[in-house]
């Protein structure tokens, strides 16, 4: 069995790099992605960058859609995900256009967080 | 000395995109873009007015600005970019070994030849890489505007908020997130893929009626603007018409702006108040403006790629061409609204279709009635429940068919549904009229 663990937080709460309580919240992550890992039970993990970032793709009579923002509707649910590569959002969409769900669903792009990046 | 200055910001204002682009082709981060080219601007402010201008301004600005960013990056503390630090520095060093860069610069630069000048066709790439950028999908409207606005218009973000009736704070907190998000989605700057390029294409133009539209909505408020943005938007579509001279619809819709734009001064009387296009003095109308729009959309027309600001200018060129609201050929425009129709059917169009319809005969009173019944079948529909026209339209058909209570009904509603005071006063002069009669 695998299980996806998602993190959901009010991003405004999230601690940014600078402020005083964020060192103490990275050691903490640092410390629970070590405790997994030894124990086996790691896979995968990432953060992912703020809502602001994020994509929303769906095929349409064949059409792609592609429009900002994250895809809020509550009557469908989180249901699986990829990691993959590429270059840059419009290869990455057009890889999302290609998941069976983007014809009735919507597939959310979100970038993967990096660390060093301001 | 004040001459130089202003000198300068108009250059800075024209070369924003060139530089821009220029920096994104190698940095991909539009705020260190900008950040940049601002740098590069105040370096001109201080040498400019000691040295002259330069005969390539824009050499002078692109060589700076990149100089100014790799600065900008070796101050920072950014592990991740090390290498490409390294390769940029080294590119840069190899672009310019022909020039000590450690003596004055400024003495230099504008003559010799710049290193960072791409032949034309690869600026015209690159002015393309930054409209499709600036109005990537993966953006929403608001975004695309004021980045357009920004970027390629070179206005600043103060000028931007004015002219959008916000501040200045709320405005740049919109380029911020626009920014971030580029940088952090990798929205590329490239060309879209062949089969995207309609729907993209789209976008811009879309807009850019944007902008233009809001240039209406900005005079109408009162609100005393630095910033002309229905020049900014055909600013911007020349420039679109100018590097994809194969797309039709980006013709349309600057034909369509010049169009509209030909009738402004003639929309409102001394009084300040509006005037319908049925009572427009069309001496006041701009010959050059309509001149121009007629020539573009012929040469649309004749591309075969029919689209909605083709058939919108086509619409505007028939009132254009007519030397009095009477002999408008109403039966032409009818069937142009019908194509438009057929390319998007919505009920705003139904409603235009229904207007010209009715002008081809207004003596015809049984025309009056079907068309009358038409409009109702729209109101019925409830889509255009807080449309004003369709009230103002209503009552119009009301008073030419002789039920005054009822066309005071619908002069109420569509007072209601304004928020213009323009087209209030004028639609309560209408209601008074008809209480006098």
């Amino acid at each position: 069995m695998q299980y996806m663990l998602l993190i959901y937080a009010d991003e405004t709460k999230t601690p940014k790099p600078g402020q005083d309580n964020f060192p103490g919240f990275m050691t903490d992550y640092f410390a629970f992605t070590e405790k997994v890992t030894k124990s086996g039970q790691f896979v995968a993990g990432d953060g992912l960058s703020p809502v602001s970032t994020a994509t929303t793709v769906s095929v349409r009579g064949g059409k792609t859609e592609i429009v900002d923002g994250p895809f809020a509707e509550t009557k469908e649910q989180f249901g699986g995900y990829y990691l993959i590569e590429a270059k840059d959002l419009d290869e990455a969409a057009s890889v999302a256009a290609e998941i069976p769900t983007a014809k009735y669903g919507r597939i959310e792009i979100r970038p993967v967080m990096i660390y060093n990046q301001d | 000395m004040k001459s130089v200055q202003d000198k300068i910001n108009q250059i800075a204002k024209a070369e924003t995109r060139y530089v821009i682009a220029s920096l994104m082709n190698k940095l991909r981060d539009l705020q260190l873009c900008e950040d940049s080219f601002q740098d590069a601007i105040i370096s001109a402010l201080q040498h400019w007015p000691k040295n002259g201008v330069p005969n390539s301004p824009r050499a002078w600005l692109i060589t700076t600005a990149h100089r100014r960013a790799l600065d900008f990056l070796k101050r920072g503390q950014n592990f991740r970019s090390k290498t490409e630090l390294i390769q940029y520095e080294v590119q840069l060093n190899a672009d310019e070994n022909n020039l000590k860069w450690n003596d004055a610069i400024e003495n230099q630069v504008s003559s010799m030849p710049n290193p960072h000048l791409p032949p034309n066709s690869e600026i015209d790439d690159e002015q393309l890489k930054l409209i499709f950028m600036c109005c990537h999908p993966a953006l929403n409207k608001q975004a695309q505007i004021a980045l357009s606005l920004k970027i390629i218009g070179g206005l600043c973000t103060e000028e931007i908020a004015s002219a959008f009736l916000t501040n200045e704070a709320t405005m740049a907190q919109r380029l911020v997130r626009a920014k971030q998000k580029i940088k952090k989605a990798s929205i590329a700057f490239k060309l879209p893929a062949t089969q995207d390029l309609p729907s993209r294409i789209d976008i811009i133009l879309s807009t850019i009626y944007f902008i233009y539209n809001e240039s209406y909505v900005a005079t109408n408020s009162e609100s005393l603007t630095k910033v002309n943005l229905a020049e900014e938007a055909i600013g911007l579509c020349r420039n679109v018409c100018h590097f994809m001279p194969n797309n039709a619809e980006s013709k349309g819709l600057l034909a369509l702006i010049l169009l509209q734009l030909a009738r402004i001064d003639a929309r409102v009387d001394a009084k300040g108040a509006f005037v319908p296009l049925e009572h427009q003095d069309r001496n006041l109308w701009n010959i050059n403006k309509i001149s121009e729009g007629k020539q573009l959309i012929i040469t649309a027309l004749t591309m075969q790629q029919i689209g909605k600001y083709q058939l919108l200018a086509a619409i505007n060129s028939c009132h254009a061409d007519a030397k009095n609201f009477a002999e408008t050929d109403w039966q032409q425009i009818k069937l142009l609204y019908d194509q438009l129709y057929k390319l998007e059917p919505s009920p705003i169009i139904l409603l235009n279709i229904i207007v010209a319809q009715r002008q081809t005969d207004l003596a015809d009173m049984q025309l009056q009635e079907q068309m009358f019944t038409k409009l109702s079948l729209i109101e019925a529909g409830k889509k255009l429940a807080t449309y004003q026209p369709l009230f103002a339209v209503k009552a119009d058909f009301l008073i030419r068919l002789g039920r005054k209570a009822e066309a005071k009904k619908a002069l109420d509603k569509a007072i209601s549904l304004t928020h213009n005071q323009i087209e209030i006063n004028y639609l309560t002069e209408k209601l008074n009229n008809l209480c006098l009669h």
